[in-house]
């Protein structure tokens, strides 16, 4: 009775522990290796977690044929277990189950064994993937501590450029609070970092050249209301604390996020050196011309004396040519002169310009008038073609449309050959004036059209033609041209001529 | 006989002047600066002054300020006769009140001077 109540409180406990369990006979060969065994009894759990049925009797290598070759290493500690008697515990896949077991193995008797085993398939799947977690965590700690670094070394060097940079620079919130201000525009400023902290400001120390001072508000009100990136240049004196004004450029550019305006960056550009180099360059400049003209000019006037007397007549042939000689070289001396002048004006941005409201066909007529003696003394037709008759007047400097429209008959002249000709059209077309020289000339080659506006640029072809230019002449034109809102462009083929065209916008108020 | 100053620190340029203009029946006073000049314009009374700018002791831009002060501008025919680039802003207002009697010395015929001091004075 004892017995058999015992009995089924073990079976009872077989049945319904939350383990798989197995009592199996080891089977060895003649070399006593295990090479398989015998299911003998299983439990309910057996069943549920390896998912074998009616195993009971039946050898292992006959349920999983394939266990030999995914598994082996159980046979072998199943083996070890029954001849040993010590347990085991282990974690194992069994590939062809495709399922993950803890089990735990001991010998109740030599030559069999019992398995208690649980199905950890779903733990192991969430503790992998537990583990691509934390690798993956891991990761991405790392990412941010190289990020961390990166900023931190790029934050170092974006200091050390903002503290190196000649200018001072300063960022403002949009409520004008400072973010960042640079060691130079501390010093600019005659104060430091602490001085600006939690610090709004509007009216900063600089004022324009009408005395008014610059607001902050304004600025920020300017740039919010801009829609590009573009920044503001200005012309601003620095006053110090001792009342003592620096000439500076301030560059105002907008700190934008996508189209929202957060702030704006002031660089200061201390400009004393260079406008004081301006102004002795421009000196030297005056100087240089007054003196350079003074013996020039009276080289000029004294063989022009000469020329026009009637003491001239009574010399030699040759005596007579070397005047002459002398005469045109002076000549040549004195347009150079005046051209540097030119280009130097031009490049200082002190042209002097005088307009006048001038009918632009009449001006062009006396320039004609005047270049048709050296046309004629080269053998060229020089013709004038006044298109409208009721072209408008328009302001202009007349002096210098003059010398514009001299210079490209003078350039036709010298590159076109005896007997071709040279007409000047004038016409007026969408509000602007067009003039165009067209000469039956050698021609400029393509490479040379896009270069001869250059600043000191000759053609081969026209340094082989003539000597003498000095490479200024067109880019003194241009310059003239651009500086009235209009174009000059050239159309022109190797041999047979060029034409130089002019577009002046028409302007009704000086 | 109508008289010409010429107002010219560079003796080359008043010699030729000179020989020149007296040449072509003028009669000729110079000065080698300005303060020398505008003392020789009220003591000569000329008819025509020919003024240079770049002087030493008073320039000509000077002169022509005292000139305008005193009314002698009004009186008298003025000629701006220098190597100065119209450049500057005090030589630009001159050229606006005299446009056509403002000559660079290097870019005027000296026959095309004669006929305009000529023509001024006749």
């Amino acid at each position: 009775m004892k017995f058999a109540i015992e009995n089924n409180l073990y079976k009872s406990i077989f049945d319904n522990t939350f383990d798989g369990l197995a009592c199996c006979e080891m089977v060895f060969d003649a070399n006593k290796n295990p090479i398989d065994y015998i299911y003998l009894k299983v439990n309910k759990n057996f069943e549920k977690f390896t998912g074998l049925k009616n195993v009971e009797g039946k050898r292992v290598t006959q349920v999983i044929p394939e266990m030999a070759f995914s598994n082996p290493e159980l046979l072998e500690i199943y083996g070890q277990v029954t001849i040993t008697g010590q347990p085991q515990r282990f974690e194992t896949y069994v590939k062809p189950l495709k399922r993950w077991f803890l089990i735990s193995v001991y010998s109740p008797k030599k030559g069999f064994f019992v398995v208690v085993f649980q199905n950890i398939t779903d733990q192991k799947i969430i503790k992998d993937y537990l583990e691509d977690v934390r690798k993956a965590t891991a990761n991405v700690l790392e990412d941010l501590y190289i990020e961390k670094e990166n900023l931190e070394h790029s934050m170092a060097k974006d200091e050390a450029i903002l503290s190196s940079i000649g200018e001072g620079l300063i960022a403002f919130d949009t409520n004008q609070n400072v973010m960042i201000i640079n060691q130079v525009a501390q010093t600019m400023l005659e104060c430091d970092t602490k001085n600006f902290e939690d610090k709004k400001f509007d009216i900063l120390p600089f004022v324009n050249e009408a005395g008014k001072s610059l607001s902050l508000v304004d600025q920020l009100q300017d740039v919010a209301n801009q829609t590009s990136k573009q920044s503001i240049n200005s012309f601003y004196y620095l006053v110090r604390k001792d009342k003592t004004r620096i000439s500076v450029m301030l560059n105002i550019t907008p700190i934008q996020i996508n189209t929202e305006v957060i702030g704006v960056v002031l660089v200061i550009r201390d400009i004393t050196l260079e406008k004081e180099i301006d102004k002795i360059k421009s000196e030297f400049l005056s100087l240089a011309s007054h003196q350079l003209r003074t013996p020039l000019g009276i080289c000029k006037w004294y063989t022009e004396a000469i020329l026009e007397d009637d003491v001239f007549k009574t010399f030699s042939k040759t005596t007579q040519n070397y005047l002459k000689e002398i005469y045109r070289n002076n000549g040549r001396l004195i347009a150079l002169v005046s051209d540097l002048l030119s280009v130097s004006c031009i490049d200082q941005g002190k042209v002097p310009n005088n307009p006048k409201l001038i009918s632009v066909p009449s001006v062009i007529k006396k320039t004609i008038q005047g270049m048709s003696v050296l046309a004629k003394k080269h053998g060229i037709t020089l013709h004038l073609e006044i298109m409208q008759t009721n072209i408008p007047k328009t302001y202009l400097d007349p002096v210098k449309i003059q010398e514009v429209v001299e210079n490209l008959i003078a350039n036709a002249v010298t590159y076109s050959n005896p007997s071709g000709s040279i007409t000047v059209c004038v016409n007026y077309l969408d509000h602007e004036i067009l003039i165009s020289i067209i000469d039956t000339g050698i021609g400029i080659c393509p490479k040379d059209q896009k270069n001869i506006f250059t600043k000191f640029y000759r053609s081969k072809t026209a340094t082989s033609k003539n000597t003498k230019g000095t490479g200024l002449g067109l880019y003194v034109a241009k310059s003239y041209v651009t500086d009235w809102g209009g174009q000059i462009k050239v159309k022109s083929s190797l041999g047979k001529g060029s034409t130089f065209i002019i577009t002046i916008p028409v302007k009704k108020e000086a | 006989m109508k008289k010409i100053l010429i107002v010219e620190d560079e003796p080359a340029y008043s010699k030729l002047l000179k020989d020149q203009l007296i040449k072509i029946g003028f009669a000729v006073v110079i000065a080698t600066n300005g303060k020398n000049g505008l003392q020789k314009v009220i003591t000569e009374k000329p008819d025509l002054i020919l003024l240079d700018i770049l002087m030493p002791i008073m320039d000509g831009v000077t002169v022509l300020k005292k000139l305008h002060k005193k009314g002698f501008d009004k009186k008298t025919k003025i000629i701006i006769l220098t190597n100065y680039e119209p450049d500057e802003r005090a030589i630009v207002a001159i050229m606006e009140s005299i446009p056509n009697n403002y000559l660079v010395k290097s870019n005027v015929k000296l026959d095309e001077l004669m006929l305009k001091i000529k023509k001024i004075l006749s």
